[in-house]
């Protein structure tokens, strides 16, 4: 019944029991990883850019996960720590190509010029761009809020950085997004193809008040 | 007079759910500024999709270098070196105890469990029979009773078969960390008695044994073994797998990853990728029992699924694990023949 209940265990049960030499030890590891890979992909691909650097990082952060669980102490929360190692790998593998984030799609003219298809066609065609050119400071927290769902305190711990600092780099980072995808220097929204009232909202996973 | 700045800052902390009390208020308060919330809310930065097989290949690869025993050390800094070499892990003896005795418990669990299963020589024959081509199983679908609906009902795992499927393993995941509370229990006053039976019925050949921790072990691991050696005379081969079923099927070395609930057909031909399941077999789960014979007017829940592999002797091969909840309180487990839906006698 071992892997049935794993399920079922929280990430600091997984972590004592893949730290441990008992059976079952891998597959609480495992199950660690599965529950986390998506998550920890995200990350990987919105700070490199694409999908080659994302899965090279990514891989890079799983094994180096796997690899440090010894040094893992249980202070900071799993999934904080592991998003630190991803962010941390992701990173790496782009200092190691001596490069910045690299956008799929490259979009040479203003991409705000043309018509919003839809906030999808947004994701995948033109935030990759915007983000490959914020600074790290602002992108790191931005793609750790927004995809990774940690809260400022979590951003901080992951980035040793002040939680208002956090704070003011999301703010700063959000704002050159809007002028990088063609909102910016305005201070009111503007209208989507559809019209009046015409800014939709991009993501489900964001949260209000 | 704000900045945009100071603007941004507070209609970004606003829409993080990070704003104090009183920032919140002045955002609700003025247009501008819950104008701006949407607009820092237009370019949320969304999760991509991972890519199709992606993850499972990367997964093996980082579990290539997985060593057990791993114990805490040093700070928590996230790093991505190698751990240091060469330390030595610390050996629990208490957690080797509390192992033992799981395996202990599981062991009675499923032999318990095989002698309530219910199978008919007959029945196997017709579903080994029927279980071959498609068309057999449309047919077998079509004349499922509505136990068959019920159970099938329990696995697509949106509804509340889904539902209850949940519940029923969070029961067993609590009486599981009971188990290991009591293991633990049993483990620090080191008397084999609580060792040889974490049920506390005590075994007879333990009973009296109290003495240092690794003769305690050894007695228990005797007593364990003298309890298998009796079930090995008096159960059937067909039997025996279930009874081995802990050591062959649950522990390294399996086929597969961990299941939390009843994986869906699709899945079971894709993201699972089980090597047995193709198209004409991803969805028989879903049909059982296919053969209306187990469980004639029976209310039917399965609860989990766990494939496993026998690597050893005449019954080696791949099976399927169903454990059945059976008029909401019969605790069975089904064996399956992997792939073909044919239950194992």
């Amino acid at each position: 019944m071992l892997r049935l209940m794993l399920g079922s265990k929280s990430d600091e049960e997984l972590v004592a029991l893949a730290q441990s030499d008992a059976p079952g030890g891998a597959d609480a590891m495992q199950a660690l990883l599965s529950r986390h890979y998506d998550r920890l992909y995200a990350i990987c691909r919105r700070v490199a850019g694409n999908d080659a650097d994302a899965a090279d990082g990514c891989q890079e952060a799983l094994m180096s996960i796997v690899r440090g669980l010894p040094r893992y102490d249980g202070r900071a929360a799993f999934k904080t720590w592991s998003y630190r190692v991803a962010t941390n790998a992701c990173l790496d593998e782009l200092r190691r190509r001596k490069r910045r984030p690299l956008a799929v799609a490259e979009t040479p003219e203003a991409i705000g010029d043309g018509p919003w298809l839809d906030d999808r066609v947004v994701d995948s065609d033109h935030l990759d761009h915007a983000l490959a050119q914020l600074p790290e400071e602002f992108r790191l927290p931005v793609v750790l809020r927004d995809v990774g769902g940690l809260d400022y305190a979590e951003i901080a711990a992951t980035l040793d950085i002040p939680p208002g600092t956090v704070r003011s780099r999301i703010a700063r980072g959000r704002r050159q997004l809007t002028e990088l995808l063609g909102e910016g220097d305005q201070t009111q929204p503007r209208s989507r193809k559809s019209g009046a009232g015409g800014n939709q909202k991009p993501s489900d996973e964001r949260r209000k008040p | 007079m704000m900045t945009n700045d100071e603007l941004d800052l507070l209609a970004s902390g606003y829409l993080d759910g990070e704003a104090t009390p009183d920032e919140v208020a002045q955002v609700e308060a003025d247009p501008e500024l819950r104008a701006r919330v949407e607009l820092l809310r237009s370019v949320g930065v969304t999760a991509p999709a991972t890519p199709p097989g992606l993850a499972q290949a990367q997964l093996a690869r980082a579990m290539a270098v997985y060593r057990p025993g791993s114990t805490p050390v040093g700070d928590d800094r996230g790093e991505t070196d190698e751990p240091a070499p060469g330390a030595e892990p610390v050996v629990d003896l208490t957690e080797r105890r509390r192992v033992r005795e799981e395996r202990a418990g599981r062991l009675r669990w499923l032999t318990s469990a095989a002698a309530v299963l219910v199978v008919g020589v007959g029945s196997v024959a017709l579903i080994n029979q029927i279980g071959g081509s498609e068309e057999a199983e449309m047919a077998t679908a079509d004349t499922s009773t509505e136990t068959a609906t019920e159970a099938a009902e329990a696995a697509p795992s949106a509804g509340a078969g889904a539902d209850a499927a949940d519940m029923a393993q969070t029961d067993m995941a609590q009486t599981e960390m009971a188990g290991e509370s009591a293991g633990g229990e049993a483990a620090g006053d080191g008397t084999a008695e609580n060792l040889a039976d974490p049920d506390g019925g005590g075994a007879p050949a333990a009973d009296e044994a109290v003495a240092d921790d690794a003769d305690v072990a050894a007695d228990a691991e005797e007593s364990l073994a003298l309890e298998e050696s009796e079930e090995d005379a008096a159960e059937p081969d067909a039997e025996r797998i279930l009874r081995d079923l802990p050591e062959s099927g649950f522990f390294p070395d399996e086929p597969v990853a961990e299941y939390n609930r009843l994986p869906t057909g699709e899945e079971m031909v894709g993201d699972l990728e089980l090597p047995w399941r193709d198209e004409a077999t991803a969805n028989c789960l879903e049909d059982f029992p296919s053969d209306e014979s187990l469980f004639a007017g029976d209310e039917v829940e399965v609860i989990a699924y766990l494939p496993f592999e026998v690597t050893g002797g005449d019954d080696a091969g791949l099976y399927e694990a169903l454990y059945v909840i059976v008029n909401g309180a019969e605790e069975v487990v089904v064996v399956l023949q992997a792939g073909s839906c044919a239950p194992v006698v």
